[in-house]
C-alpha cells in the first residue's frame, strides 16, 4: 500500500514527463540514440588510431575546404559530444549558413541526443536570429529544449511569437499546452490542446489532454476523452496508454495490465507501454513478469525515465556487488531524461545516504523538493540526510516542513 | 531448583563456580537430556539447512483460535491472537500460553468466553516432549476477546506471570507458584481500556522490579464499524478508518500494584496504532528503550531518558518510516544486533506490497531501511506479516529472520489492485542471514513452508532444549503451529544462558550478553521476552557460535553491573547464571 502511494505520485509526475517527452521529441524519437551509430562508431576508429586532435583537425580541414555540409558538420558534431566538448558544436552554428536549416538542426539533435540541452538551446540561440527565413522546425526543437529545460516561460514567449495561421498551428498549441502543464496552468494547458484537436484530431493530441484531465482528476472527463479516442482512432497504442494510466489512478491493475497489453499488441516495439508495464508488476510485486517486461522497455527505450528508473530497482532487488552504484546510474539517467521526475532524484539520494554520502544524497532531495514540493515524503528523508550530517536543528526544520514535527 | 530436579526426567546437571577479578559468585551449568536423547545442534546430518517439523497436534497442542468473523467485518476479528512461551513452573521445560478470541453474541454485541471453544489455553511442557492442557487447574482461561499476552515475573517470586490484552482490558495473572493463577488486573491498577494490544514486561526505571507498557492499537468499537470496500465486497477497514489512540505505561510500585505513569513519562503524548513492541537499549545508554510498530501512522521509538521520562524520536532518528519516507503498517517487530556491532537494529512486518523494513543502526542514534540492499523487500513484498524474531536458527552465529504471514482481509484475492499477486493465506517466510544480506530459503525450509497459513501471533523458544529455538504460530481460525526447529548445521555449537537476577529483576529482563568466541567474533543479545507480535518469547538466549568455542561471555546486568563468566564455558548446554550480589557499577 505505501509503495503503491509512494508511486502513484510519480505517475502524476509521469503524466508530465510523458507529456514533455511525447513534445519534445516526438513520436518518432525524433533526438538520435545515444547508442553509436556508424559514423559514431568509424570517428571512434579514427580516434583511437591517430588520436582526437589529429581527427578534430582533419574534419576542420574538411569544413574549411567544402563549407558546412551536412556530413562533415553532423561527423564534427558527434565527435565534440563523443568527447564530451559541447562547447565546440556551439561554435559551430556561426560556421553553418543560415539557409542550411537542416544541417543546424542535425547538430542540435546531436547534442539533445547526448543530453546536452543547455548547448542545444545555446547552439539555436546563436543560430535562428541569423536566419533570414522563419525556421518552424528549429523554432520547434528549441521549445522542445525549453521545455526539457523547465523553462517553460520562454518557451511560451518564443511559441507567442511564431506568426498564427501557420500549417505548423497545431504543434504550437501542442507546445503551448506543454509548457502551460509545466508551469502547472493546468486551464491554459487545456485550452491549447483543445485548440490544437480542433484543427488536427491526432492520437497524440488526444492522449494529451486525457493526461491533463487525469492531472486535474477529472477521472471521468478523461474517460470519455480515452474511450472516445480510442474508438476513433482504435489502432492508437498511445490512447490504450493513456486508458491504462486511468485505470492505475483507479486502482483497477487488471484493467491497466489489459490496456497495455493491446498498446503492445499494436505496437510491438512500444516502449514507454513496456516501461509503465513493468511499473505494474513493479507495484504488485509480480517479480517474474517485471524482470523480461523492464528489460524489453530498457531495451527498446533506453532514454526513457521510466524505464531507467524500473531497470534501476531491478537491479537494486537483484542486490549483488555493484548493484547500488549501477542503480544510481540509472536513477540519475531516469532524471536527466526527465527532469520534473522527482522519484528519480529521491531514489538517487537514497542510495547515497546508504553509502554515507549524506551531503551528495542531500543534493538530490533538494533537487526532488524543487521538482514536486508537495511532497513530504522528501522532507523525512532529507531530515534523515541532516542528521546524518550532525546538522539536527536542519533536521527538525524537514521534518516540520514534511508536517511531521507533531503528531 | 528442587521442583526441577525431581521433573527433569534423564537429566545431567553440573554445578560450577566463576570467578571474576575479585568477586566471586556461585551459579549452576544446566544441560538438559531430552526424552533421553543429547539433542545437540551439531549432528551429523546434511549441513547448512534450516528445516522445521511442525509437530503440535502430535505433541498435544491442539488449539485453534476462534475469531468469530462475522460478514460485518469486525476489525478485532482479523487482528488476534497472541502466543508465548514461558516456564510457568520452573522445571525447566518450556509451557505454552495462547490466547482466544470470543464469541460475538447478540444485537448489543457482547463478548462470551464461556464456551471451551474460547478459552485462553495454558499448556504445560512434559519432559517427554509433549503438552498437557491445564487451563482449568491454572485458571487462565480469560475473560474477553484476547489479543496478545506478555510474560515477566512482575513481583520478583521466581514464578513468570502473565499479561493477557484483551479488547478494553488487560488481565494480569499472578502466578501463585502452585500451578494455579490469580487474576489480578483491578486490583494491581493494570486493567487499562481501549483496544490493548501487545505488551512487554520491562524495567525502565531499572528499580529492580518489572514495569509493564501496553500498546493500543484504535480506537474501534462495534459502532465504529464504518463500511469499507465495494459495494459487492465489503472489506476490513484499514487503519486510517479510526483515530489512533495513546499507548499506555505502568510502573511497578514493587507493592504488587502498578501506577500509570503513561502522561507522567512522556507516552501519551503520542498517538499511534500500536500493534507490536520491542525492548532494547538502542544507543547504549544502560536504559532500555521502546520501539512501538504503529499501523499506518509513524512508529514510535521512545528514547529512554534515564527512567525519568521517555521522548519519542522516532521520526529524527529515521526509524519511523520505510526508505520510502511512507509510514507503513508496522505489525510484528523486532530489535536485535544483526550485524555484530553492538547496535541493535529494527525489524518490522508491513501489509502486502510494502515490504517489509530492516531499519539498520548506524550508531549516533540513526537508523536507515536498507531491506532493498539485504534482499528483505523482495522476499517479503507480497506477504502481510505479524509475528517475527530475528533468531539464529542454524547456530552459525548469524541472526536469521523468521516471519508468519496472512493478509488481514479474507477477500484479498478479489481485489483489482493487487492483480492477483496477494492472497489471503500466505506461506511463513524464513530468511537466512548471509553476512550482508539474507537469502529466501523458505522453500527449503519443510512441509510447513510449502503450505499457506492465515498466521497471527508468532512466539520463540527452545521448546525441547536442544539448542535450536523453535516457533509457536497462531493462526486465525485454525490449529495453532509448534514448528520444531531441526536445522541441520553439523558442527556449530552454541552455548544457552538462562539469566537470573538477584539484585536486578528477578527476570533479568534488560541484561545484556556479550560473547566473543574463538574467532574472535562478539556477539550481543538481550534478556526480553517481548518482540514478535502479540506474543512473549523464552527469555533464555541461546548463542551460535558457528565451528567455534567460547571465548569469552561478558553480562551486563539490568541495573549495569557487569560480570564476566569465567572462560572456556561449556558448550552446546545451557548455563544457568545468577547475579551476583557485588560487582563493578
Amino acid at each position: 500500500m505505501t509503495l503503491r502511494v509512494a508511486v502513484d505520485s510519480f505517475i502524476s509526475r509521469a503524466a508530465v514527463c510523458s507529456l514533455v517527452s511525447a513534445l519534445a521529441f516526438g513520436q518518432s524519437q525524433a533526438i538520435p540514440e545515444s547508442t553509436p551509430n556508424a559514423k559514431l562508431e568509424r570517428l571512434r576508429v579514427q580516434v583511437q588510431r591517430q588520436g582526437f586532435e589529429k581527427t578534430e583537425q582533419e574534419l576542420q580541414r574538411s569544413l574549411q575546404k567544402h563549407g558546412a555540409v551536412s556530413s562533415v558538420i553532423e561527423s564534427l558534431a558527434l565527435l565534440y559530444v563523443d568527447w564530451k566538448k559541447p562547447d565546440r558544436v556551439v561554435l559551430l552554428a556561426n560556421q553553418i549558413s543560415p539557409q542550411e536549416e537542416d544541417v543546424a538542426l542535425g547538430a542540435a539533435r546531436v547534442l539533445t541526443g547526448g543530453g546536452y540541452l543547455e548547448h542545444a538551446n545555446q547552439f539555436l540561440q546563436s543560430f535562428l536570429p541569423r536566419s533570414n527565413v522563419f525556421s518552424w522546425k528549429l523554432t520547434d526543437l528549441r521549445a522542445t529544449v525549453l521545455i526539457e529545460l523547465g523553462r517553460h516561460d520562454e518557451v511560451i514567449k518564443i511559441l507567442t511569437a511564431v506568426p498564427e495561421g501557420s500549417e505548423k498551428e497545431p504543434a504550437r498549441y501542442y507546445r503551448l499546452a506543454l509548457a502551460n502543464q509545466g508551469l502547472g496552468r493546468w486551464n491554459e494547458a487545456l485550452s491549447h490542446i483543445r485548440k490544437a484537436l480542433q484543427i488536427q484530431p491526432d492520437p497524440v493530441y488526444i492522449y494529451t489532454e486525457g493526461l491533463l484531465l487525469l492531472t486535474m482528476d477529472k477521472l471521468p472527463e478523461a474517460q470519455r476523452v480515452f474511450a472516445e479516442g480510442r474508438k476513433r482512432f482504435p489502432n492508437s497504442p498511445q490512447l490504450c496508454l493513456g486508458h491504462a494510466r486511468l485505470y492505475s489512478k483507479v486502482g483497477d491493475f487488471y484493467r491497466v495490465e489489459s490496456s497495455l497489453r493491446k498498446a503492445i499488441e499494436l505496437d510491438p516495439n512500444y516502449g514507454e507501454a513496456y516501461a509503465h508495464l513493468g511499473r505494474l508488476f513493479y507495484l504488485v510485486g509480480d517479480w517474474e513478469s517485471f524482470r523480461p517486461t523492464i528489460q524489453r522497455a530498457i531495451e527498446l527505450q533506453p532514454h526513457n525515465f521510466l524505464a531507467c528508473y524500473y531497470y534501476g530497482q531491478l537491479i537494486l532487488l537483484d542486490g549483488g556487488e555493484q548493484a547500488q552504484e549501477r542503480a544510481l546510474e540509472l536513477f540519475k539517467k531516469s532524471v536527466q531524461f526527465e527532469k520534473t521526475f522527482a522519484a528519480g532524484y529521491i531514489a538517487s539520494g537514497q542510495i547515497l545516504a546508504n553509502q554515507g554520502n549524506g551531503k551528495e544524497a542531500l543534493e538530490f532531495y533538494q533537487q526532488a523538493a524543487q521538482k514536486d514540493p508537495r511532497n513530504n515524503r522528501v522532507y523525512y528523508l532529507m531530515a534523515q540526510a541532516y542528521r546524518s550530517l550532525g546538522q539536527l536543528d536542519e533536521a527538525k526544520r524537514s521534518l516540520e516542513r514534511a508536517g511531521l514535527s507533531k503528531r | 531448583m528442587k521442583k526441577f530436579l525431581s521433573r527433569a526426567v534423564p537429566l545431567l546437571l553440573m554445578g560450577c563456580c566463576f570467578q571474576a577479578g575479585k568477586h566471586q559468585w556461585t551459579a549452576s551449568a544446566t544441560a538438559l537430556r531430552f526424552n533421553g536423547h543429547l539433542l545437540a545442534a551439531n549432528e551429523q546430518l546434511a549441513n547448512g539447512r534450516i528445516t522445521f517439523q511442525e509437530v503440535a497436534s502430535e505433541r498435544g497442542l491442539n488449539f485453534k483460535l476462534e475469531h468469530s468473523a462475522t460478514p460485518s467485518k469486525f476489525l478485532i476479528e482479523t487482528m488476534g491472537g497472541g502466543s508465548a512461551f514461558l516456564d510457568y513452573n520452573r522445571d525447566g521445560i518450556l509451557d505454552v500460553y495462547l490466547v482466544n478470541g470470543a464469541a460475538i453474541l447478540g444485537s448489543d454485541k457482547k463478548f462470551a468466553k464461556s464456551e471451551p471453544r474460547y478459552w485462553n489455553r495454558l499448556y504445560q511442557g512434559a519432559a517427554s516432549g509433549h503438552f498437557i492442557d491445564v487451563t482449568q487447574k491454572a485458571g487462565v482461561q480469560g475473560q474477553g476477546y484476547g489479543m496478545g499476552v506478555a510474560v515477566g515475573d512482575y513481583n520478583n517470586d521466581g514464578y513468570p506471570d502473565l499479561l493477557v490484552t484483551n479488547y478494553g482490558f488487560n488481565e494480569l495473572f499472578r502466578n501463585r507458584g502452585d500451578g494455579t493463577f490469580v487474576e489480578v488486573g483491578v486490583q494491581a491498577g493494570v486493567r487499562g481500556d481501549g483496544w490493548c494490544a501487545s505488551a512487554a514486561f520491562l524495567d525502565f526505571d531499572r528499580d529492580g522490579d518489572l514495569d509493564l507498557y501496553v500498546t493500543r492499537y484504535v480506537d474501534w468499537s462495534f459502532e465504529k464499524n464504518p463500511y469499507c470496500g465495494r459495494a459487492e465486497l465489503r472489506e476490513y477497514c484499514a487503519p486510517t478508518a479510526y483515530k489512533g489512540v495513546p499507548d499506555r505505561l505502568f510502573r511497578n510500585n514493587g507493592d504488587g500494584t502498578f501506577t500509570d505513569v503513561s502522561s507522567a513519562m512522556g507516552i501519551d503524548l503520542e498517538n499511534g496504532k500500536g500493534l507490536g513492541i520491542a525492548v532494547e537499549d538502542y544507543d547504549g545508554d544502560g536504559w532500555p528503550d521502546i520501539y512501538v510498530a504503529n499501523d499506518g501512522v509513524p512508529c514510535f521509538l521512545f528514547h529512554n531518558l534515564q527512567g525519568k521520562r521517555f521522548e519519542e524520536v522516532g521520526l529524527l532518528s529515521g526509524a519511523a518510516l520505510n526508505q520510502h519516507g511512507m509510514p507503513f503498517a508496522g505489525m510484528g517487530v523486532d530489535m536485535a544486533d544483526v550485524n555484530h556491532d553492538g547496535r541493535p537494529d529494527i525489524f518490522v512486518t508491513a501489509l502486502s506490497l510494502e515490504g517489509f523494513v530492516f531499519f539498520e543502526n548506524r550508531g549516533e542514534g540513526l537508523f536507515v531501511d536498507v531491506s532493498t540492499q539485504k534482499g528483505i523487500l523482495k522476499a517479503s513484498y507480497r506477504l502481510t506479516g505479524w509475528g517475527t524474531k530475528l533468531v539464529d536458527f542454524d547456530n552459525d552465529g548469524q541472526r536469521d529472520i523468521l516471519v508468519v504471514n496472512g493478509h488481514f482481509n479474507d477477500n484479498v484475492e478479489h481485489m483489482v489492485r493487487m492483480l492477483g499477486t496477494v492472497s489471503y493465506a500466505q506461506p511463513l517466510l524464513l530468511l537466512r542471514n548471509l553476512g550482508n544480506s539474507f537469502q529466501d530459503v523458505s522453500l527449503q525450509a519443510g512441509e510447513t513452508f510449502q503450505k499457506k497459513w492465515i498466521s497471527r501471533g508468532a512466539a520463540f523458544g527452545d521448546f525441547n532444549n536442544d539448542g535450536r529455538i523453535d516457533a509457536l504460530v497462531a493462526h486465525l481460525g485454525g490449529q495453532v503451529l509448534l514448528l520444531e526447529n531441526r536445522a541441520v548445521n553439523s558442527g556449530c555449537n552454541w552455548i544457552g544462558l538462562s539469566l537470573k537476577g538477584t539484585l536486578s529483576n528477578r527476570d533479568a529482563l534488560g541484561a545484556q550478553i556479550k560473547v566473543t568466541d574463538s574467532s574472535g567474533r562478539t556477539q550481543y543479545g538481550r534478556v526480553s521476552t517481548a518482540g514478535s507480535y502479540l506474543s512473549a518469547n523464552d527469555k533464555r538466549l541461546i548463542v551460535g557460535l558457528g565451528p567455534n568455542k567460547v571465548d569469552r561471555v561478558t553480562i551486563t546486568w539490568p541495573n549495569g553491573r557487569t560480570q564476566e563468566l569465567a572462560r572456556g564455558l561449556s558448550l552446546n548446554i545451557f548455563h544457568e547464571v545468577i547475579e551476583p550480589a557485588t560487582g563493578s557499577p
